[in-house]
């Protein structure tokens, strides 16, 4: 139970400096930002780094009818414009199979995921088209070589009912495991607080496929809402160094004519957040009573005199990944999800005591944070009574 | 024009038989004597249809609920029990037959006869203690494992009726006529829209769009023989108890009531197995038999 680096533009030396600390160990390959040799080159690169290797087709680009666009797609082979759940099955088996085949270049051994699309809903049409895509990909390449990939809005985790239905099908699939992404509707980072039965609901998800059914599930571009979701039951969720790989939206993939340059932040661990070097970070220590909320090994020993101005951008992508992923080894640690939900809500309800000593002393945060925690707690204590964990 | 038949007319069309002057038991679409043959007890079973059947023959309590024929019923029924190899699914002693009964043909065959008796008459003086229920729920694991593992076979009609005991004592499951056949294209198209028992079905055969290969798989058996778990426990039906009637019934059954163990002295493996395989969500319960077995025999 641990994160995987959600791989993307810009990796840079990280393939390199950050397998071995602890909480890695795997990374989701994007084909979108490599050709396939240079991707194969990279796979290469992770394996020997002891990484696992997954790599996400990201064919639920398409099929939306948005204007995104993955430049290197169509090098792998993977332009699948013409999926709609009226398909033929022979479309249903030639998309397969291209998967598998951009895949095994950089993969040969596999395991290989799904081609799917974004759902709308678990009961909208494309719905079943993703199912029979996941039968077609398990009956061709094998229950253990086969991940099934499911996208979907975040709306669709507002039914639990409709979240029900297809739970008990997808329940009887003989594959390896799941892999999801789920497009949050606003892309600002930090996120948007996620509505707590929404959340819950994919805990659900991930409880029931993962612990219950023994299946592996990785959430990818999950951020620290993922690490509720180890402690369900998550093989291991995703996050990358951008702020684009944190969470997901193929808003990410439709051109635009640039932006602002990220905000250089900081991990704050005992807020489950990642705030602003300069504007939040160097307020907080001012005072003895806030500076706890930075009070964290990894920051004590980066930043001995508090000098955060002095942090650049990439080394803070960094440094969000490692303290990502030994908070995520922390929590996995415990074998049993009651055990780690315990852990996981002490946490949040430090982390909300935390954050009113901050209000009461005059430091203002982005209201995020707090909105974030309670919704992750809130999630949990909703999963937790329901599922009976 | 077809006439009734009565257990004389059974007993003058099978001269090589002692047969019963009572019917065993009476089914949806057959009728079963004890009948000595060659020096053994065994289970002699003719096929019926509505033209035959005596209005007295009524069927037994928990009445099958099959709007197909018999024939149809039957063609599962044998293939089931040709196909299985398993000490607890009932075994054919002969293939089917037919043989002219008051001027009528009807099919009939025999079967090996279980002189432990079915679980309702067992459960008629009172609750199992606790290792038989663990035996039971073994037995019964263990028949879902095999027809399921080598054929693909869903039971569907799992109940105290169809579940009878040998001469050493282990539960020994009957009655394919309700199963579905997942991988077998003569037998695999079942009319069987519904429970195939009244009071013994999971959430998901009363779900009609719902009802499918892909839905109904041994998660469903699980459930049943959950039923007949609970029931050999306490003597009570987890969503029927004493007194109560259809009212949210499906409501009932969806959202069994863990705290009715409260009042049970039994192993906590033993309540968690039951409860989880009671869950109304198919996805939760046990993806595979081989799980809830490990737990049950640990108990052993």
């Amino acid at each position: 139970m641990t994160l995987y680096l959600q791989h993307g533009f810009g990796k840079s030396s990280r393939l390199v400096d950050l397998p071995g600390r602890p909480g890695f160990s795997g990374i989701v390959l994007s084909p979108a930002d490599e050709d396939p040799q240079a991707l194969r080159a990279t796979a290469r690169a992770a394996e020997a780094a002891g990484l696992r290797v997954l790599f996400d087709p990201q064919t639920y680009l398409y099929g939306t009818g948005s204007a995104a666009f993955a430049r290197n797609h169509r090098a792998h082979n993977l332009d699948l414009t013409g999926i709609h759940w009226s398909q033929p099955a022979e479309a249903t088996t030639e998309q397969v199979e291209a998967a598998r085949r951009a895949q095994a270049y950089v993969l040969p051994n596999g395991p290989f995921l799904t081609p799917t699309v974004v759902l709308g809903s678990f009961a909208d049409a494309w719905a079943p088209l993703g199912l029979q895509i996941a039968r077609t990909a398990s009956r061709a390449w094998g229950r253990d070589r086969t991940i099934v990939s499911v996208a979907f809005e975040e709306a669709a985790l507002a039914s639990s009912d409709e979240l029900e239905t297809w739970l008990n099908i997808a329940t009887t699939l003989e594959v390896r495991g799941f892999y999801l992404v789920v497009q949050r509707n606003s892309t600002q980072y930090p996120p948007v607080a996620w509505q707590p039965e929404r959340l819950a609901n994919l805990l659900s998800l991930v409880y029931t496929l993962g612990y219950l059914n023994g299946y592996e599930v990785h959430w990818g571009y999950a951020d620290h809402e993922g690490l509720a979701a180890l402690a369900a039951g998550a093989t291991s969720v995703g996050a990358g160094w951008s702020f684009g790989l944190r969470q997901f939206s193929t808003k990410k993939w439709v051109p635009t004519g640039g932006g602002r340059p990220a905000i250089v932040r900081i991990p704050a661990r005992r807020i489950w957040a990642t705030i602003r070097a300069v504007g939040e970070a160097d307020q907080l220590t001012r005072s003895p009573t806030t500076a706890a909320v930075l009070d964290d090994p990894l920051i004590r020993a980066r930043f001995p005199t508090g000098d955060f101005a002095s942090l650049g951008r990439s080394e803070a992508q960094d440094l969000f990944l490692i303290d990502l992923a030994d908070h995520a080894a922390s929590i996995g640690a415990q074998r049993e999800p009651a055990d780690r939900l315990d852990r996981v809500q002490s946490e949040l309800g430090l982390a909300r005591e935390l954050l009113g000593v901050v209000e009461k002393e005059g430091v203002v945060l982005d209201a995020r944070y707090l909105q974030r925690v309670q919704a992750i707690s809130n999630a949990v204590s909703i999963f937790r009574d329901r599922e009976k964990v | 024009m077809k006439r009734l038949i009565s257990a004389e007319h059974v007993a003058a069309a099978f001269p090589e038989m002692e047969v019963a002057p009572e019917p065993l038991g009476i089914g949806g679409y057959k009728v079963a004597f004890r009948v000595r043959h060659d020096g053994a007890e065994k289970v002699l079973k003719v096929v019926l249809d509505d033209t035959t059947r005596p209005p007295d023959w009524g069927e037994d309590d928990e009445t099958d609920q099959d709007p197909e024929t018999p024939s149809e019923r039957f063609a599962r029924e044998m293939a089931g029990m040709e196909a299985l190899d398993s000490r607890h699914v009932a075994k054919l002693l002969t293939r089917p037959e037919e043989r002219q009964i008051n001027g009528n043909p009807h099919l009939w065959y025999l079967e090996h006869f279980y002189s432990g008796g079915t679980l309702r008459q067992r459960l008629s003086t009172g609750p199992l203690d606790e290792g038989e229920v663990v035996r039971l729920g073994i037995g019964l694991l263990s028949a879902v494992d095999t027809m399921w593992g080598s054929q693909r076979i869903v039971h569907r009609d799992i109940n105290p009726n169809n579940v009878v005991y040998d001469e050493c004592g282990e539960p020994v499951l009957i009655d394919l006529g309700s199963a579905l056949f997942t991988q077998m294209a003569d037998v695999t198209e079942s009319g069987l829209t519904g429970p195939g028992t009244n009071r013994y079905a999971a959430p998901e055969q009363y779900k009609v769009r719902a009802h499918s290969a892909e839905l109904i798989t041994p998660r469903t058996d699980m459930f049943l023989i959950a039923i007949v778990m609970f029931e050999a426990l306490t003597g009570r039906h987890p969503f029927f108890p004493a007194g109560t009637g259809l009212t949210n019934y499906m409501e009932r059954l969806e959202n069994f009531d863990e705290l009715q163990f409260d009042s049970i002295s039994c192993h906590p493996m033993l309540r968690e197995v039951i409860c989880r395989m009671l869950n109304g969500k198919p996805s939760r319960r046990y993806k595979s038999v081989e799980e809830p077995l490990a737990a049950l025999r640990s108990l052993q």
